[in-house]
């Protein structure tokens, strides 16, 4: 077999895959929208200046913001007018956050997706010289967990990381624009893994795919031979998608409790980051927009839709319907959208339908379904009690920032617990504790 | 409006979309796999079964109401927790127990058991056998029956399987299986010693009262009988012909009603397995006293061999099926609350049910001892989930 047989991991479960509407809907443009609503802080850590003022007219491309300690940079994915400044809600590390936006109007030369002709060959280039460009890129990747690329290039370019893995991994019960994407665009996003890969060094590079989806990559696997990728197929089980289990699954090693990648060897790209890198070193253009998946029995046309930075989520949807709710992301990690909540490099999908009455939590009863299906192993049920004693240093000694937060407790509490929140919570107080103490050290 | 409604709706936290199980299902799927075992016992036992089941459900359903009145909390499980216990409870009684002694007991499993710890989720023990144990403390009767030998308990015959009335008892001399015998004076159960008591004179008392585990040689020249000459065919073990509490006894309802909570991941298989394995062991090895020729009493130290291990395997299997071992391995000790959470733990604990059960039952004179045995280690359950930490993911 052409695709490498990848590793297994403990827990996860098998979320059901309610992919069929939009798994063969090619990637369309979504009807041009009157309005864009650019956030100008788009990942937490990122606190960028505006560059313009309402009333000026700007071209697709130019810089409307720019943070200088992270040289990360909003561009404008279309032409218009700068109508006002207002407020947005971004999705951004499993949360929403409120972020100052620039309001478009009157707009022209909207972003498509079609594919473009290069105007450099990129493999002429030297390490340093990719290095330096993309670290001046000014973007943010497109994860669920966004960061700027300068500082994702930082930690990859330390010298224990060896392995640069694409995580194409669909595991989501929704999502197929990852899938898309693959299909339509596959050839891009192995040059940009090449490009990244000869950036940082890395002696091995490997793209990550669910199984069943490997069987129609076919045709890309030469040239990923030829650029020295491996494609490596992996079950569609739950959370394989999360960037420590793929770890895990692909190299065998696992990421250190609270440690970044880098310290398996490892660094991970999602593919739609990829795209825009080999668009920004091949075709000297910046990507303002991204593929998102619709989906949902309640949505107006399900589908793949490549939308502009900035496109706000209940126009996409067209929610008349009180009734409705839309998710943002997949509904097992996912937000409910705010009116005001607009696409981001992190807005993977948009799920509308009808939620079920929201249940309240019982008693626990200690099932320890949720300790024997985390992926990280982790003893759910008694961290819970150490959340409810406020035991946190207990919590930090059973591992709980292993956590990958990925839901799976939650999602199978027949007691309905808000268990992956409660995680969440113990791991920001144990990270806030970690910072403070250090910072009395250094006083 | 719409303010208040984003924010509303914000507060509702990931992940938007659950699995289906919630707890209640969980309990009334157990008391449903319950009823199929309580099926079992109504054929054995007759309609009393079916009274004392009524009985033990109603009557935890009205301690469980009368609690929650008391405390004036809502009551968000509604009755599954109630009717689980209860129909737990059922399985652990006799058939001939009277009315009051399954109320008492039903009082004890939901006051004592549950209530008093702050309700569902958070007993240290299982409740059904905090009921059990109280009333094979208060009420001794319910360990053997007023109006006929205490040593022996009723079993229906075959014709009168499902409805007859097992107070309706005559004693069965040599009774040797269900299928070949009549009732005496046309009554419509035996009344013969259980199964085990057979096993007691082996290792408890002072004079032995069996010659060997089986009689290979056909011999005549022992005045005492050999052990598996005197117990009822394996066949009737299995389908739960003989005496003992009404869930007890059909080994082949248990197995499947509890390898369906297996299927459902209600149970662990582990947690079965190693209790019922460790029992088996313990049967197999520890020592065993019988009669010589001579009246004199000779200690075998492993019967698994002593006598060629077909005899030992034989000898043990009796042993595991003739007392509660199989319920209290599929339903009693495997309830979720008091058992240890990690798969390690669960191990442990099995084990330690088993070792423990086996030894109760082996050498010491006490009634109920598999449900002593999961008792006490529902007691170390903390203890066992503080020391089986899994290996965490980076670590």
């Amino acid at each position: 077999m052409f695709f490498r047989k990848p590793g297994k991991f403990e827990g996860g479960i098998d979320l059901p895959a309610e992919n069929r509407a939009t798994r063969d809907s090619s990637v369309t443009c979504a009807p041009r929208p009157a309005e864009l609503v650019i956030p100008i802080k788009q990942a937490r850590g990122v606190n960028p200046e505006l560059w313009v003022k309402p009333g000026d007219r700007v071209t697709p491309g130019e810089i409307l913001a720019r943070d200088d300690a992270t040289s990360v940079e909003v561009i404008s994915p279309a032409a218009g007018l700068v109508s006002q400044i207002t407020r947005a809600d971004v999705f951004a590390g499993r949360r929403l956050m409120s972020s100052d936006a620039i309001k478009l109007t009157d707009l022209s030369e909207l972003p498509a997706f079609k594919p473009a002709k290069p105007v450099r060959d990129w493999q002429e280039l030297s390490q340093n010289n990719l290095t330096d460009r993309i670290a001046e890129s000014g973007m943010i990747s497109f994860a669920i967990n966004p960061k700027p690329l300068k500082n994702w290039l930082t930690n990859a370019l330390k010298p224990e990381v060896t392995h640069l893995i694409c995580n194409a991994v669909d595991d989501q019960s929704f999502g197929t624009a990852t899938r898309r994407l693959l299909i339509e665009a596959g050839e891009e996003i192995l040059q940009g893994l090449a490009i990244l890969s000869k950036a940082i060094g890395a002696e091995q590079t490997t793209i990550a795919v669910i199984d069943s989806l490997s069987r129609k990559l076919t045709d890309i696997e030469k040239s990923a031979d030829s650029l020295g990728v491996k494609l490596s197929a992996v079950p569609r089980k739950y959370p394989t998608g999360a960037d420590n289990i793929l770890i895990r699954v692909i190299t065998g090693h696992e990421v250190k409790i609270g440690k970044s990648p880098a310290s398996a060897g490892c660094a991970v790209v999602t593919p739609q980051t990829c795209r825009a890198i080999y668009r920004y070193i091949a075709c000297d253009e910046k990507t303002a927009a991204r593929i998102v998946t619709l989906a949902g029995d309640r949505a107006k046309s399900q589908g793949n839709f490549y939308l502009p930075i900035g496109t706000v989520c209940q126009q996409v949807c067209d929610t008349q319907n009180t009734k409705q709710s839309i998710i943002a992301n997949s509904p097992v990690i996912g937000q409910i959208a705010t009116e005001n909540l607009v696409v981001t490099p992190s807005l993977e999908m948009l799920v509308a339908t009808e939620l079920p009455a929201p249940t309240s939590p019982n008693q626990c009863i200690r099932c320890g379904w949720c300790t024997d299906h985390c992926p990280a192993r982790l003893n759910v049920a008694i961290l819970n009690d150490m959340y409810e004693l406020c035991d946190f240093d207990s919590a930090r000694e059973l591992g709980v920032q292993a956590c990958v937060g990925c839901g799976v407790c939650s999602y199978i509490c027949p007691a309905k617990l808000e268990l992956s929140y409660r995680m969440s919570e113990l791991k920001t107080v144990i990270a806030q504790q970690a910072l403070s103490q250090k910072a009395g050290c250094d006083e | 409006m719409s303010k208040t409604q984003a924010k509303s709706s914000q507060r509702r936290l990931a992940p938007m979309l659950r699995a289906s199980e919630k707890i209640n299902h969980i309990f009334n799927v157990i008391s449903i796999c319950a009823c199929v075992v309580l099926a079992g016992g109504v054929a054995v036992f007759g309609y009393h079964s079916l009274g004392v089941a009524i009985w033990a459900v109603g009557s935890c359903v009205l301690f469980d109401w009368l609690c929650y009145l008391a405390t004036n909390t809502p009551s968000r499980l509604g009755k599954s927790h109630a009717i689980m216990t209860g129909l737990l409870l059922t399985l652990t009684l006799p058939a001939f127990v009277p009315w009051w002694v399954v109320m008492l007991a039903s009082a004890f499993a939901i006051l004592a058991g549950k209530t008093i710890f702050g309700g569902v989720g958070n007993y240290i023990w299982q409740p059904a056998l905090v009921g059990r144990f109280a009333v094979a403390i208060i009420v001794p009767v319910v360990a053997s029956q007023a109006n006929i030998n205490p040593q022996n308990w009723p079993v229906l015959s075959k014709s009168h399987m499902f409805f007859g009335d097992i107070t309706d008892s005559a004693p069965a001399e040599n009774y040797t299986s269900f299928s070949e015998q009549i009732p005496a004076d046309k009554a419509n159960a035996f009344a013969i010693p259980p199964v085990n008591s057979w096993f007691k004179s082996l290792t408890q008392g002072s004079q032995p009262k069996l010659s060997s585990l089986a009689d290979i040689s056909g011999g005549t020249h022992s005045k005492m009988p050999a052990l598996l000459g005197k117990l009822p065919p394996m066949e009737d073990l299995i389908w739960g012909k003989r005496p003992g509490g009404i869930g007890e006894t059909c080994a082949m309802l248990i197995m499947i009603a509890g390898l369906y909570l297996v299927y459902r991941n209600y149970v662990k298989i582990e947690l079965p397995l190693s209790f019922l394995l460790c029992a088996w062991l313990i049967a197999a090895v520890m020592p065993i006293e019988l009669a010589r020729p001579d009246g004199s009493q000779i200690t075998q130290s492993m019967p698994l061999f002593s006598s060629g291990l077909g005899v030992g395997f034989t000898y043990a299997n009796y042993r595991i099926l003739s007392g509660s071992y199989l319920l209290a391995a599929f339903f009693l000790a495997p309830e979720m609350t008091t058992r240890p959470i990690t798969r390690r733990g669960q191990i442990i604990f099995g084990c330690g049910c088993g070792i423990l059960a086996m030894l109760l039952d082996m050498f010491l004179p006490v009634a109920i001892p598999v449900y002593i045995a999961v008792l006490i280690m529902n007691s170390a359950t903390p203890l066992i989930d503080r020391f089986c930490k899994p290996r965490v993911f980076g670590q």
